[in-house]
């Protein structure tokens, strides 16, 4: 996984709980406790894994509750370092569009070029109507939940409200995971139309 | 720490400059990295490496495409080779800028010319068509450049190596530029010569082909002769054979008109019964033949008696020639004519015509006649004699025949014999007829109410064949006579067996019409047709004429006059009257009076004279 991941992982243990927690975890982890992520390579997705396993055990949040945090953490890094991003695009869905293409900058960081293919091929969105888009995830870490806390963070960014359905899903046994998200108040001005 | 552990903003931007350097020679297959634990740094060298992907992402993209507008291209082009050589259509292209022509290997050999793969000047290909065929062209592509027409579609001939002039049909588009001037025009050229220069029926070379080819020798001062053949008796050939037709016909035909040996002969069908021979005086030279030899040979060839479709088919022809050395002729409509006039003359006589030039002054003579005998006719100056008829024992006047009269001031006295025929070849003869006919109404209409006001007369009319085929010709005479007041019963109308032969049913029904309204009928030249006796059977008529051929010296001939015996028992017990033609002697008349009452027509009691002096003469006669 990019780096930026971890990062942003580690930089909110020690918000929410200092240097201590976040040693912890790592510890937990199983992980190099001097660890310097960067956000131009990739790590291990397996050690990602166990960051975010053991940040649950030692801080006593449910996995629901982690995800939310970190993908408001997230989303504050990401805006922080690539703000142009966040004004291209007027509103939640023309980011969450853009999503894929945004995780593919991460993967660029990436120096082999089947690295990055196996990043661009995580995501992809594309709109089925006017307020509605479709959002394909293909990972075998399975972070279909945390996808969901970003997309709501993302919403809540720029107002927006969303509904999220995931039609399938692959801790179900499907082969990938779908979210269908609709922006309601699209949808009725479409009907109005 | 040292500052190479940390490199300074500015060394992090020249490391990522430094290496998109590489892309200099458009190698973005590169990946930028820094060595700082800046993240400003970073995030720099991510979006390089982010452009650089999407840079790489295009240039794959691109080629993508450009390998399948490479195939599409191919696959486009593929086809239209295949449509080219389906359409075997030769194809060009003029690029008008640069002036050069390109030409497809197709087009060449259209024209039996080794394909050349260099461009070509327009001028080359200008040079290929015929010279008669120039300006059209040239006015064409003038036209299609202008924006005039929207396609281009012109005919010309372009000269083969081998086979002379073919016929091609171009066709092309102008592509222009942006400033809507042509820049490219181009298109295909499409072999028509089987359509123009040959019959479908027969797939003979026609009318047209001959003609070029004439004019093609003539300009090139070939001498050359044209021998004009009909066959005569094609409908019979298809009628006697189940196995013949049309189709199986023509071959054989044109084999026989081919075939002279040491002579190089083209047949082209010109109608149905009738082709032409051309062939070069060189060669007649060479082989010591003349054009009479060849003339002899095709006949020979028509007269040979051929296992054709299972049955003997020997050909019945008529011959006509004419060669354009002998008469120095330089213009091929000119050498066309006097070959069409040899083919009449011989069809007339029956045996081979080799145009000289007396035809051509007797040719003269007939287009002035002609010319000068439809003038009259628009001018309405044309006025019958009138012969009288008597009764041959009472001596008293019967009735007259109008005779077609043509007295023209500078050509003088034309007669029947000279001006009729050149009549029915110019389709005159159907005005002739009206106008005979319409001023014998007249006639009539004068002398019933003064020279022969208290006199049972008629007047008889020659009518002619095309006359009877007018399906209204019944009611335009009931019409006319109506008109001049005249009773129908004065007019009586002459028909004779050839006038019937041609469409005898419509004829018949035409008399039928007149002769119930009081018209009468007059069977003419009895005796010289082949079946008289089954017009008798067959048409209501009023008086049989016996023909001058049986009067003359009847007195003298026993059988001539066993025949009019014969003729006028049969006449009276059918109730007919009886003229006799062409009474010029005493004892004529005579024997005619013994056997029986019939009416006389002859110089003997009077000739055919302008309507004045004809009843000025009755007038004497009466007194």
């Amino acid at each position: 996984m990019i780096g930026i991941i971890q990062q942003v992982l580690l930089e909110l243990l020690e918000e929410k709980g200092g240097e201590e927690l976040k040693q912890r975890v790592l510890k937990r982890a199983h992980v190099d406790p001097s660890v310097n992520y960067r956000i131009d390579k990739n790590y291990s997705d397996d050690e990602c894994l166990r960051l975010i396993a053991a940040s649950v055990e030692e801080t006593g949040f449910t996995e629901n509750e982690v995800y939310a945090l970190y993908a408001s953490a997230f989303l504050k890094k990401v805006r922080s370092l690539f703000p142009r991003f966040f004004e291209i695009a007027d509103d939640s869905e023309g980011f969450l569009l853009r999503q894929a293409r945004i995780h593919a900058v991460m993967a660029s960081g990436l120096k082999q070029q089947d690295e990055r293919q196996h990043v661009n091929d995580k995501f992809s969105a594309s709109p089925i109507e006017p307020g509605v888009v479709r959002v394909i995830y293909r990972s075998p870490n399975g972070l279909c939940r945390l996808y969901k806390a970003l997309a709501f963070e993302v919403a809540s960014l720029y107002g927006d409200e969303i509904e999220f359905n995931e039609p399938c899903c692959m801790h179900k046994g499907a082969v990938h995971c779908e979210f269908i998200i609709t922006w309601p108040h699209k949808r009725q001005e479409v009907a109005h139309d | 720490m040292t500052d190479a552990d940390h490199p300074s903003l500015r060394q992090v931007i020249t490391q990522i400059a430094d290496q998109l350097c590489d892309t200099i020679d458009n190698n973005f297959d590169i990946h930028v990295s820094v060595d700082t634990q800046d993240t400003e740094g970073q995030k720099l060298a991510l979006l390089v490496n982010f452009l650089l992907e999407n840079v790489r992402r295009s240039l794959t993209d691109m080629q993508s495409l450009n390998e399948q507008l490479e195939d599409k291209v191919k696959e486009r082009t593929s086809l239209l080779d295949l449509i080219l050589a389906g359409s075997n259509d030769g194809v060009w292209i003029w690029d008008i800028a640069k002036d050069e022509l390109t030409l497809s290997g197709r087009w060449y050999s259209m024209l039996e010319l080794p394909h050349d793969a260099n461009t070509q000047s327009p001028e080359f290909w200008y040079q290929q068509i015929h010279p008669a065929d120039r300006e059209r062209f040239s006015n064409a592509i003038r036209g299609l450049r202008k924006g005039e027409s929207e396609h281009l579609n012109v005919e010309y001939r372009v000269k083969t190596t081998r086979h002379g002039y073919r016929w091609m049909l171009c066709r092309g588009v102008c592509q222009k530029d942006n400033e809507q001037q042509c820049s490219i025009v181009a298109g295909t050229q499409t072999d028509i010569s089987a359509m123009r220069i040959f019959d479908q029926e027969s797939g003979m070379p026609n009318e047209r082909y001959l003609r070029e080819r004439v004019e093609d020798a003539l300009d090139e001062q070939q001498p050359l002769f044209l021998i004009y053949v009909t066959v005569e008796n094609i409908d019979a050939i298809l009628n006697a054979s189940e196995h013949a037709s049309n189709a199986r016909l023509y071959p054989v035909i044109q084999e026989r008109l081919n075939q002279v040996n040491g002579v190089h002969l083209v047949a082209s069908k010109l109608s149905a019964i009738t082709f032409a021979v051309m062939g070069f005086e060189s060669e007649l030279t060479q082989s010591g033949l003349t054009i009479e030899d060849v003339c002899q040979q095709i006949r020979d060839n028509c007269a040979n008696t051929h296992n054709t479709f299972k049955e003997d088919a020997r050909f019945e022809v008529a011959v006509g020639a004419v060669a354009s050395s002998m008469l120095k002729i330089d213009q091929s409509q000119q050498l066309i004519n006097y070959a069409w006039s040899a083919l009449r003359r011989a069809r007339q006589l029956g045996q081979t015509c080799i145009f000289t030039e007396t035809h051509i002054t007797q040719d003269s003579r007939r287009i002035r006649v002609e010319q000068e005998l439809r003038r009259s006719l628009m001018q309405n100056a044309l006025a019958p004699d009138y012969q009288a008829i008597y009764a041959g024992k009472t001596k008293q006047l019967i009735g007259f025949e109008a005779l077609a009269r043509f007295r023209h001031p500078e050509l003088g006295i034309v007669s029947p014999g000279e001006f009729i025929p050149i009549a029915e070849d110019s389709g005159l003869m159907r005005e002739l007829g009206y106008a005979i006919l319409d001023r014998t109404i007249e006639t009539i209409q004068t002398w019933q109410n003064n020279a022969l006001r208290n006199h049972p007369f008629y007047i008889a009319v020659n009518v002619s064949a095309i006359q009877l085929e007018d399906p209204y010709f019944a009611d335009n005479v009931l019409a006319k006579l109506e008109g001049a007041g005249v009773d129908p019963q004065r007019l009586k109308l002459e028909v004779t067996e050839s006038t019937l032969v041609e469409s005898f049913k419509s004829a018949a029904l035409q008399l039928d019409k007149l002769r119930h309204n009081g018209v009468r009928i007059a069977l003419d030249d009895f005796g010289t047709g082949y079946s008289s006796l089954s017009y008798l059977r067959s048409l209501s008529i009023d008086t049989l004429k016996i023909d001058r051929s049986f009067v003359a010296k009847l007195h003298e001939n026993e059988q001539k006059a066993a025949i009019i015996k014969t003729v006028y028992e049969l006449a009276t017990q059918l109730r007919l009257s009886v003229v006799a033609e062409g009474v010029e002697e005493v004892e004529e008349l005579n024997f005619l009076n013994n056997i029986g009452d019939m009416a006389i027509q002859g110089f003997l009691l009077a000739r055919p004279m302008p309507a004045k002096q004809a009843i000025a003469q009755v007038s004497q006669h009466r007194n």
